[in-house]
């Protein structure tokens, strides 16, 4: 049977309900697809074929004897290899994390999609600690971009974003630090949500920044999204970074309705760059265009110091990760991937003093990122100043001169969901960003929701007969 | 703030116990004005006494402690 490379979560739900498809059948095809594509798009560290068929006939039988465990039973999905998961080893894309860390568990944010039913086809390739760039003296395999395999499909979270864009996986894991679930979303052409800090629990996953990491859900769709998030979020008694607020209902919020929804746009730093793409610039603010047509209200204002915060996310993230890595960099340095560490190293060139104002700075942006929301609902930006890059447009000495949008909202710990707004003349994705106030995920996803019910661009998918041409 | 930036990495990294090669060594020298640039410009806004970091003694307690 033909399984579309675009099928959603909630479509495949709806069919595996109305008995006109089964998990076996999906999670074959999903699983095929994979590893017919796995050498050129590199979206998969290792598929876990045997175990997710098992999984699937589990949740066929399940459904059969009428044990509804909601709309995740039964749906493939993919799972960043820095997240330990039972019965594939976590590599973190690296020859230095120790093989047998998070061997035989589950971190908690993937039991509760496994107690649903959820089916998992594999480890997703991330960037190698979720911050170096593909090294091909190692033995990873290289992730491409499968809009354009000439360029990158961003990171961290790039196999994740690999997969949902073509068809690989019907939903996916991310983790999100300075815009790992983002980044990938928006050059592969779908949604990621970058949740608020302590929405997710993010115990067993190899951190990056201590204070900045989150988990987050990536699928085609706002909706898709809402589905996921609903089984991971809440509180876990075992994780000191999960904030004990009740979980929303987040697909049920999903009314269409934006009505009176405030929309305010920063426009220093985020829309005024001279190193922002004017077709980026023209989706966000075409998308914009259409959420006013649905009765939103939107607005443009000043949030200064921007580009501070994305320096101080950068600042507070290097030294975060460098004091995880630290020992490891001096007895281990050519393990590490090139670009890993040239990042990684960044953290012993700062001092203590830097990381205090940093953290100074932090408390000082959130509060007048906290009074904006005082007048707006969501802040609406571009999520990233280009569409997909090629590898030597993204070096770590070429990144330290571009604008960034991302990095700001892990500072302060706000949700941040980036969705398709269209395509370039070049055929490749363009994204927005939607912010939410803290724990307002409901609110975001209800605005990208309402964006989507009006265009397709994020049900889009790449032809995969073009990838295997090339 | 004019910096040597040759003799602050190359101490740096002394002093953190890494050994990158010498060509990596001289683009962390190259990146490095850009880096503290960035840094120092966080040091712009604020006064001697706000914004505070803070401690909560509390952290690992019940509610309330004392006696």
């Amino acid at each position: 049977m033909t399984i579309a490379n675009n099928l959603t979560i909630k479509e495949a739900a709806e069919q595996l309900r109305a008995g006109t498809l089964t998990s076996v059948e999906l999670t074959t095809e999903i699983v095929n697809r994979a590893k017919h594509h796995n050498e050129a798009l590199g979206a998969y560290v290792e598929i876990t074929e045997e175990a997710a068929l098992e999984q699937a006939a589990a949740a066929d039988a399940d459904l059969k004897a009428g044990k509804d465990k909601g709309l995740l039973q039964g749906i493939p999905l993919a799972v960043k290899d820095i997240i330990a998961m039972i019965g594939a080893p976590t590599t973190a894309n690296s020859h230095v994390l120790d093989p047998e860390w998070g061997k035989g568990v589950d971190a908690p944010v993937v039991a509760r999609l496994r107690d649903v039913g959820a089916v998992f086809v594999g480890k997703s390739t991330t960037s190698e600690f979720a911050i170096g760039n593909p090294d091909e003296s190692k033995r990873f395999r290289i992730p491409h971009n499968p809009w354009d395999l000439t360029r990158t499909p961003a990171g961290s979270s790039s196999g994740s974003g690999i997969a949902i864009a073509a068809g690989l996986a019907l939903g996916a894991l991310g983790t999100d630090t300075g815009g790992s679930v983002r980044g990938p979303a928006t050059v592969n052409g779908h949604s990621g949500l970058k949740v608020t800090y302590g929405r997710v629990p993010k115990s067993g996953v190899v951190p990056l920044g201590y204070s900045l990491d989150s988990v987050g859900p990536m699928a085609r769709s706002a909706y898709d999204c809402a589905i996921l998030l609903g089984t991971m979020a809440g509180w876990e008694p075992r994780d000191p970074n999960v904030a004990n607020v009740p979980v929303d209902d987040y697909v049920a919020a999903l009314d269409g309705d934006v009505s009176g929804v405030r929309i305010g746009l920063p426009t220093e730093y985020f829309f005024d760059s001279p190193l922002l793409d004017p077709e980026v610039k023209g989706g966000v603010l075409d998308a914009v265009e259409t959420l006013v047509n649905l009765g939103a209200k939107a607005e443009e204002f000043v949030l200064p110091h921007a580009e501070l915060a994305k320096d101080a996310n950068m600042l507070i993230l290097l030294g975060e990760a460098h004091s995880y890595h630290r020992n490891n960099l001096t007895s281990k340095w050519l393990d590490y991937g090139k670009w890993t560490r040239a990042n990684l190293v960044r953290g012993a060139l700062y001092s203590a003093a830097d990381l205090s104002q940093a953290n100074r700075f932090r408390k000082y942006w959130s509060k007048i990122v906290a009074e904006a929301f005082e007048k707006y609902d969501v802040l609406i930006t571009p999520s990233a100043p280009t569409p997909a890059q090629r590898p030597d447009e993204i070096t770590p000495s070429k990144r330290l001169l571009l604008p960034a949008y991302t990095g700001q909202w892990n500072l302060t710990g706000l949700p941040a969901l980036s969705i398709p707004t269209g395509f370039s003349s070049d055929g490749l994705p363009l994204s927005m960003q939607i912010i939410g106030k803290p724990f307002a995920e409901a609110t975001v996803l209800k605005v990208a929701d309402a964006f989507q019910r009006a265009t397709e661009f994020h049900v889009t998918a790449p032809t995969l007969t073009s990838v295997e041409s090339k | 703030m004019s910096i040597d930036a040759t003799a602050f990495v190359h101490a740096a990294l002394a002093s953190a116990g890494i050994t990158p090669l010498p060509d990596e060594v001289a683009v962390i020298i190259a990146d490095y004005p850009k880096l503290r640039e960035q840094a120092d410009k966080i040091y712009g806004f604020a006064d001697d006494l706000e914004p505070a970091l803070t401690f909560d003694p509390l952290d690992h307690y019940a509610a309330e402690s004392g006696n």
